[in-house]
C-alpha cells in the first residue's frame, strides 16, 4: 500500500469516527426515571434521573394551577406510572413533545393552591440527577383519588401552539382509558325472484348501528365492555332490532378468569356447519348463515391449568330465536309465529342453563369437550291447533343435554376438523357430526395470494325424514381467496349439497376495505332443487345479493 | 469407492484444523448477534406501518406487540391490531421454534372464534405490506445457514456482509444478504432474493436505540421493493423491557381479551 493511500484511509476512518460521534451526540437524552413526592408539609419534590445532561426549564402558571417543566432534545425512556401522592395535590401529569424534539412534562395541581419555585437542582457532578422543590403557601386539604388519571405519553404531536397541544393531549389520555369504537352499516338485500307472499317485498333497505364502548383498569387485569346492537329496517318489524350484545365485567388473573354479563362465546372449528358452539341464542332475522348471534347472560370462570382451560358457565335467561316477519324474505312458509313459542320448562328450569367446556392445544392438535344442560337454543316446530286461525309454525323449546367434541389437527398447509354432539331431550337421543379438511396453497406464484379448498361432510342421525336436521347427508364445497392486498380483499364461494334429495345451496361471500374506515361486503345465495319435503323449500324464490357498507369508527 | 470417501474425508479435516471457513465464519458472527440479544427476558412496543404504492398513496396499520423470550426455542409473541379499525381488536398469537413448524392462533373479535391457522405461510405479504411473515417472525440461528462474504463500511460503519440461506420449508427467498455492525453486532442492511435469485427487496434499519444497557432495537425500518416500486415503513414506539410478561401472557385465553 502506499503512503498516499494510508493516509486516505486514515482520513476516511478519522470521518467515520467523527460522523459516529456525531451520531452518538445527536441521540436525544433520555428520561429515565422520575420521582414525586408531597408527604412533607408544605412542599413538593420532583426528582429526576436523566442519560445525558440537557437543558431545562421550569415555571408556575395558573388557571389551570400547573408546573410546566421543558427538556430539550429529550425523550421519555423509563417506565413512568402516575406517582402516589399522599395529600392527592396533583390531579394529572401530561408529557408531550413540543417542537421537534424537545419535551415537556406538565403537573396539574388542585385549585386553589398557591406554588412558588424555592429552587432547582442539578447534582454537580454527574449533572443526570436533577432535583426541584416547590412550596406551598397554603395547608393542602386531600381529596378522593381519581383512577382515571394518568401519565399520557405522546411522542407525535408536534406543537402549533402550546395550548393545542395541552387541549389535544386531554383528549388523548380520556380516550386512552375509555374507547369508544364501532360500526355503521346501511344494506340492501335484494331478490331475484318474485315475492311468494303479497305481504313480502322484492328489496328491503336497512341501516345497523353497533358501537363499543370498553374501559380496562387495574393495569388491564379488569375490564368492562359494552356493545349495543341496533338494526332499523325498511320493510319486516321483526328485523328492526336492538339487543345488548355484550356488557362484560371481566376480571383475569393468573390462573383464572372471571366474566359475569352479557355475551357471545363461540366453540367449534367448522366452517359450514356450528354443531358444538350452543351457548348463545341465533340472531336469525340478521343473516341466514346462522353466524350473528344475540347476547347471553352469564357467569363464566375460567380456570387455567398446565393441563388445559376448564370454562364453567352458569346461563341465567333463555333467550328465543329470532325470525323474519311476515314482511320478510327467507322466511317459512307457514310462517313462524314466536309470541305464541312453547317451552317445555317454566320459571328457573326454562332461563338457568349450565355449561362445561375443557379445552386444550397439544402439539398440532386443538381439542375441546364440552357439555351443556339447559333451553335448547334450537327450536323444533308445531302447527297451531286453533281451526279459526291461519295456519302457523310454533316454535317449540326443550330441555336438552348436549355433549360435544371438537378436534382439529393443522398439519403444513393441512387442516383437518372434526366436531359431533350427541344431543337428547328433543325426542330420541341423536349424534350429528361434521367433519372436514381444508387445504390451502399460501402466496401463489409468488402473488401473495392464499388459495384454500374447504370440503366439509354433514351428518344427522335424525335424517331425512326430520325437518329439523336439514344437514343430515350433506358435502359443502368451497373455496376461499385472500389477496392479502392492502385492502384485504377476501373471497369465499362454496356450494353445499344434499347427497339424497340433490338440494343445493350456492354462497359466494366477498370483503374488502375501501380506504381505511370503510369496508364493503357483498353476499349472493341461490337456492336450487329443493323438493317440498326438505326445509329450504320454502326459500325457493329467495335467491338474493345483500350488499352492506359498513363505516369504521 | 469407499477409499475415495475417505480420501475426501481425511483431506476434508486436514482443512479445518487449519484455517476457518467462510461458513463457520458467518456462523459466529451470528452466534455472536444472537448470544448480544439474548436475555432481555421480555418486551412490549406500539408498531405503526406505513404502507406506501408507486404512486405514493399511504394506508397505515398499527398493533401492538408483545414478545416473550424462551430459553433454548423460539420466542413467543402477541399482535393485537388497532388500526385499520375494521380488524381491531384482531390478535395473532405465535411460538415460533427453532426446528418443528411454529405454532399459530388467530383471535376474530367478531365472531369470538380462536383460529389456530397453518403456520406454512411464511412468504405471504404481512397485512398488504411489503414484509411477508417469515421476515417479521423471531430470528433463530437454526433457521439459516450461513456464508462470511467480506467486510464493507456501510453508513460510515464498519460491517460484516454475511450470506443467509433459509433452511426452513416455503421460504420466498434463495438467501438473503446482511450487513452486521462490527462493533454492536446489529444488522443495518438486508438485501432479500428471490427464488429466482433476483435481488427483490431491501430492508434498512434506521435509529437504533440502547435498552438496558445492551439490547439494541431500531425504531424505523425501511422495506422496499425492488420490482414494485413500493415500500412499508414500520416505526416503532414505545418500547418497554422487562413487563414480567408470563407464559400465561402468551396463552389463547389472553388472546381472547386482549386489545
Amino acid at each position: 500500500m502506499k503512503l498516499r493511500d494510508k493516509l486516505k484511509l486514515r482520513v476516511v476512518s478519522l470521518l467515520g469516527l467523527l460522523m459516529m460521534s456525531a451520531y452518538l451526540y445527536a441521540q436525544p437524552t433520555q428520561l429515565l426515571s422520575m420521582n414525586y413526592d408531597d408527604t412533607k408539609n408544605k412542599q413538593i419534590q420532583i426528582s429526576y434521573l436523566l442519560s445525558t445532561s440537557t437543558q431545562f426549564n421550569a415555571s408556575i402558571e395558573t388557571h389551570p394551577n400547573r408546573l410546566v417543566v421543558d427538556f430539550s432534545d429529550s425523550v421519555l425512556a423509563g417506565n413512568f406510572s402516575f406517582p402516589f401522592s399522599d395529600y392527592l395535590l396533583l390531579e394529572k401529569i401530561h408529557c408531550f413533545l413540543i417542537g421537534k424534539n424537545d419535551l415537556r412534562m406538565v403537573f396539574y395541581f388542585q385549585p386553589g393552591l398557591d406554588l412558588v419555585i424555592q429552587n432547582v437542582k442539578k447534582d454537580i457532578s454527574d449533572e443526570i440527577h436533577l432535583l426541584l422543590n416547590i412550596s406551598l403557601n397554603q395547608e393542602p386539604s386531600g381529596f378522593k383519588q381519581d383512577d382515571s388519571v394518568k401519565l399520557s405519553r405522546d411522542s407525535n404531536s408536534t406543537a402549533k401552539s402550546n395550548l393545542d397541544v395541552e387541549s389535544a393531549n386531554i383528549t388523548k389520555s380520556f380516550l386512552s382509558d375509555l374507547e369508544l369504537t364501532g360500526k355503521i352499516s346501511i344494506e340492501d338485500l335484494g331478490f331475484i325472484h318474485n315475492k311468494l307472499d303479497s305481504r313480502q317485498h322484492n328489496n328491503y333497505i336497512s341501516g345497523a348501528i353497533e358501537p363499543e364502548i370498553y374501559y380496562q383498569w387495574d393495569n388491564g387485569k379488569q375490564s368492562f365492555t359494552f356493545v349495543p346492537f341496533f338494526r332499523y329496517s325498511q320493510h319486516d318489524s321483526r328485523r328492526t332490532h336492538f339487543d345488548i350484545r355484550e356488557l362484560t365485567w371481566l376480571l383475569a388473573e393468573d390462573d383464572w378468569e372471571l366474566r359475569v354479563g352479557f355475551r357471545k362465546v363461540f366453540w367449534g372449528v367448522a366452517e359450514g356447519l356450528h354443531l358444538v358452539d350452543i351457548i348463545n341464542q341465533t340472531d336469525l332475522v340478521e343473516n341466514n348463515d346462522t353466524e350473528d348471534k344475540l347476547g347471553q347472560p352469564m357467569i363464566n370462570l375460567a380456570l387455567i391449568r398446565k393441563w388445559g382451560t376448564v370454562d364453567l358457565f352458569i346461563l341465567p335467561g333463555f333467550r328465543d330465536r329470532t325470525f323474519a316477519g311476515v314482511e320478510g324474505r327467507l322466511r317459512t312458509f307457514p310462517e313462524v309465529d314466536i309470541s305464541n313459542a312453547i317451552y317445555q320448562k317454566h320459571g328457573i328450569e326454562k332461563h338457568l342453563g349450565f355449561a362445561i367446556r375443557w379445552s386444550h392445544a397439544i402439539g398440532a392438535w386443538d381439542i375441546g369437550v364440552s357439555h351443556f344442560y339447559g333451553m335448547g337454543r334450537e327450536p323444533t316446530f308445531k302447527l297451531n291447533n286453533s281451526s279459526n286461525q291461519p295456519i302457523k309454525l310454533i316454535p317449540f323449546y326443550q330441555l336438552i343435554n348436549q355433549t360435544g367434541i371438537d378436534i382439529q389437527l393443522t398439519y403444513e398447509e393441512w387442516i383437518l376438523k372434526h366436531e359431533a354432539i350427541i344431543r337428547s331431550g328433543q325426542g330420541k337421543t341423536f349424534y350429528a357430526s361434521t367433519s372436514g379438511v381444508e387445504y390451502t396453497l399460501f402466496d401463489l406464484f409468488s402473488s401473495g395470494l392464499d388459495l384454500g379448498g374447504i370440503v366439509e361432510y354433514m351428518y344427522d342421525t335424525r335424517g331425512i325424514n326430520n325437518v329439523s336436521a336439514p344437514f343430515q347427508d350433506d358435502i359443502l364445497v368451497a373455496l376461499r381467496f385472500g389477496f392479502n392486498d392492502i385492502q384485504s380483499t377476501e373471497i369465499l364461494a362454496g356450494v353445499l349439497f344434499d347427497r339424497t334429495n340433490n338440494t343445493k345451496f350456492y354462497n359466494i361471500e366477498a370483503s374488502r376495505r375501501l380506504g381505511d374506515s370503510f369496508t364493503i361486503d357483498v353476499e349472493m345465495r341461490l337456492f336450487s332443487g329443493a323438493p317440498a319435503t326438505d326445509p329450504a323449500y320454502s326459500f325457493r324464490e329467495d335467491d338474493h345479493f345483500r350488499v352492506e357498507l359498513g363505516y369504521h369508527f | 469407492m469407499n477409499r475415495l470417501i475417505l480420501f475426501t474425508f481425511l483431506v476434508g479435516s486436514w482443512g479445518h484444523t487449519f484455517a476457518i471457513t467462510a461458513e463457520q465464519r458467518g456462523l459466529q458472527i451470528i452466534q455472536q448477534v444472537d448470544i448480544r440479544d439474548t436475555g432481555f427476558g421480555d418486551s412490549e412496543s406500539d408498531l405503526k406501518m406505513i404502507l406506501h404504492n408507486r404512486n405514493g398513496d399511504e394506508s397505515t396499520r398499527v398493533l401492538n406487540m408483545k414478545t416473550l423470550e424462551v430459553k433454548g426455542d423460539g420466542d413467543k409473541s402477541l399482535s393485537v391490531f388497532s388500526n385499520p379499525r375494521d380488524i381491531k381488536g384482531t390478535a395473532f398469537l405465535s411460538f415460533t421454534h427453532a426446528l418443528e413448524a411454529d405454532e399459530q392462533w388467530l383471535y376474530l373479535p367478531a365472531l369470538k372464534r380462536v383460529k389456530r391457522i397453518s403456520s406454512s405461510n411464511k412468504s405471504g405479504p404481512y397485512l398488504g405490506s411489503e414484509f411477508a411473515f417469515e421476515d417479521l417472525t423471531s430470528f433463530e440461528v437454526q433457521k439459516y445457514h450461513y456464508k462470511y462474504l467480506t467486510d464493507e463500511i456501510y453508513k460510515n460503519i464498519d460491517c460484516f456482509v454475511l450470506e443467509l440461506y433459509p433452511q426452513y420449508k416455503h421460504s420466498g427467498y434463495t438467501r438473503q444478504v446482511v450487513w452486521i455492525d462490527k462493533e454492536r453486532y446489529i444488522p443495518l442492511k438486508i438485501d432479500y432474493y428471490d427464488r429466482k435469485n433476483a435481488l427483490l427487496k431491501t430492508l434498512e434499519y434506521n435509529s437504533y436505540q440502547q435498552y438496558l444497557d445492551q439490547y439494541w432495537r431500531a425504531d424505523k425500518m425501511l422495506m422496499t421493493n425492488h420490482i414494485t416500486g413500493k415500500n412499508t415503513l414500520l416505526l416503532w414506539e414505545n418500547y418497554k423491557f422487562r413487563n414480567n410478561f408470563t407464559d400465561r401472557t402468551f396463552d389463547r385465553n389472553s388472546l381472547k381479551r386482549s386489545r
